[in-house]
C-alpha cells in the first residue's frame, strides 16, 4: 500500500541543520522539505520548532507557483 | 665515475570510494493512479555526493591508522546518465561542488536511469594521477492503491414485467476505489451474458447482436428492451485502467416475470340465448392487483373452446383472441344440451430471435421475433 508523502514548511534553522537549505526550495523564508528529509531530524523536533505540514497537492501548487 | 640508482618507495595509499545519497533515495515508487512519485524528486531533489576517504599507511599524508577525507581533492569530474555526459545545460540535473550532482528528475518505472561518476585523484606522494568510477541506478516500481468495490443498482436478480409502459430498463454501475467514484475515464466496463458452451455456459460480451441489448456497452450503464428478456445472466466485468489484472464482477439475473395475474371470461352478449339471439360473444380479462391489463392478446395467448354437455362431447378450439365471437347457428337450439365455452391462457415468452441453422434469420435486416406460449 502506498501512502501520499507528506511534505513540510521548517524554518531555516531546521533546514541548516539537515544539511538541505542549499537543495530546497524556500518559500517566505520557509524550506520545503519532505519527510523522507526530516525523518533522520525528527518530525515533532521539527514542528516544536515551527514547522508546518504541507500536502503533497500543496506542495505541488507552490512549486507550480515558482515554475509558472 | 661509477653511479647508481637508488629508488624512492612508497606504500599503496589506501582508498575507500563511495557516494552518499543526502535528500531522497535511488529508489522511487509511482503510484499507478495518481502518476505521483515518491519521493518526487521534482519537487525535493536528490543530491548525490562523492566521498574519497585515503588512509596513508606511512602517515605522510594521513594518519597511519585514520582515514582523511580527500573529497575536495578529486578532479575531472564526469557525470553520465545512461552513458550521455551530463553537463550544466542538462535538464533535470545540476552539477555542483566536488562532483556533487543534484537530481530533479524522476525514473520511470521499467526505465531505470544509471548514473556514472568518474573521477581523478592524484597522490601528493608520487604525483601519479589515478581514476575510477562509479555507477549507481536510479529505479522506480509501480504501485497502486486499490480497494475497488463493484455494485449494481440491482438486486441479484430482477424480475422484469412486461406489463411496464417503457419498453427499456436501465441497469446502473458504481465502481469505486474505497469511498471515491472511480472516473468513467479510468474504468474499463464490459457488460457480459451467460451463453451455452457445449455442457457448460460461459459469460461472453454483450454486442449489437444481443437482441435484448440497446445501448451502454463500454459505460457503466446498460440499457436493455424488457420485451426480449426471459431469463438472461448478466455480468459486468469492471477495472481500473491502472491496474488491468484487477478485475471486479457484479451480476444479476434478469427473468420474466409476470406476477400475480388472473385470467376471466365474462359474456359480453348470449349469455341467455333466446330465439333472436344472434350469436354469443365472450371476452377475456386479466386481472392483476394493480388493475386490468390493457390489451391482454398481446402478453398472453388466449385460447378459446367450445362443446355441448351432450355425452361424449369434448372441447374444440375455436378460436384465439381477446374476445370471440361464434354465431347463433353453431351453437344449438335444444336447451336440454347446454353449450359450454372454456378459455386457456397461457403467457407468452419474450420475443426470442428466429434461427435458422442458429443464425438469427432477419428481414430488411431487422430479426424476426417470435414468441410462444408458455
Amino acid at each position: 500500500m502506498i501512502t501520499k508523502p507528506n511534505y513540510y514548511l521548517v524554518p531555516k534553522n531546521v533546514a541548516d541543520a539537515i544539511g538541505l537549505s542549499e537543495y530546497r526550495q524556500e518559500f517566505n523564508g520557509k524550506y520545503l522539505l519532505s519527510d523522507f528529509d526530516i525523518n533522520s531530524y525528527g518530525r515533532d523536533k521539527a514542528m516544536a520548532q515551527g514547522a508546518e505540514i504541507v500536502s503533497t497537492e500543496q506542495a505541488a501548487e507552490l512549486m507550480n507557483s515558482i515554475n509558472n | 665515475m661509477k653511479t647508481n640508482n637508488a629508488f624512492i618507495m612508497y606504500d599503496p595509499l589506501s582508498i575507500s570510494f563511495s557516494i552518499l545519497e543526502l535528500g531522497g533515495t535511488l529508489d522511487q515508487k509511482k503510484d499507478k493512479l495518481t502518476g505521483l512519485f515518491s519521493p518526487d524528486r521534482a519537487t525535493t531533489p536528490l543530491i548525490l555526493r562523492p566521498q574519497l576517504k585515503v588512509i596513508d599507511p606511512e602517515g605522510i599524508l594521513t594518519s597511519k591508522t585514520q582515514s582523511a577525507d580527500f573529497t575536495s581533492s578529486l578532479f575531472n569530474h564526469r557525470w553520465f546518465a545512461n552513458d550521455e555526459r551530463i553537463l550544466s545545460t542538462t535538464p533535470g540535473y545540476t552539477l555542483g561542488n566536488n562532483g556533487e550532482l543534484v537530481v530533479a528528475v524522476n525514473a520511470e518505472p521499467g526505465t531505470p536511469i544509471n548514473l556514472k561518476y568518474c573521477w581523478n585523484f592524484t597522490d601528493a606522494r608520487t604525483h601519479k594521477v589515478f581514476g575510477g568510477e562509479q555507477v549507481v541506478s536510479l529505479v522506480s516500481i509501480a504501485v497502486s492503491d486499490l480497494n475497488l468495490s463493484l455494485k449494481l443498482d440491482a438486486a441479484l436478480i430482477i424480475p422484469i414485467s412486461p406489463f411496464k409502459n417503457l419498453t427499456t430498463r436501465v441497469i446502473n454501475a458504481t465502481f469505486r476505489n474505497g469511498e471515491t467514484d472511480i472516473a468513467d475515464s479510468d474504468a474499463h466496463y464490459e457488460w457480459q451474458v451467460q451463453v451455452p458452451s457445449g455442457d457448460s455456459k460461459v459469460y461472453r460480451a454483450i454486442t449489437t447482436d444481443d437482441i435484448f441489448y440497446v445501448s451502454g456497452q463500454g459505460t457503466k450503464s446498460l440499457t436493455i428492451d424488457r420485451r426480449y428478456i426471459d431469463k438472461e445472466f448478466i455480468m459486468l466485468e469492471a477495472y481500473h485502467v491502472a491496474e488491468s489484472t484487477r478485475q471486479e464482477y457484479a451480476r444479476t439475473k434478469l427473468y420474466r416475470d409476470y406476477g400475480l395475474w388472473e385470467d376471466k371470461m365474462i359474456f359480453l352478449t348470449g349469455r341467455y340465448i333466446r330465439y333472436n339471439t344472434k350469436s354469443v360473444e365472450i371476452q377475456t380479462t386479466i386481472e392483476t392487483p394493480k388493475g386490468n391489463i390493457a390489451n391482454p392478446s398481446k402478453y398472453f395467448n388466449i385460447e378459446y373452446f367450445y362443446k355441448t354437455e351432450a355425452p361424449g362431447d369434448v372441447f374444440k378450439s375455436i378460436g384465439y383472441g381477446e374476445a370471440l365471437s361464434m354465431p347463433r347457428n353453431k351453437i344449438g337450439y335444444d336447451p336440454n344440451v347446454r353449450p359450454v365455452w372454456g378459455i386457456e391462457v397461457k403467457p407468452f415468452s419474450a420475443l426470442r430471435a428466429t434461427t435458422i441453422n442458429g443464425k438469427a434469420a432477419t428481414i430488411n435486416g431487422k430479426v424476426l421475433c417470435i414468441q410462444k406460449p408458455l
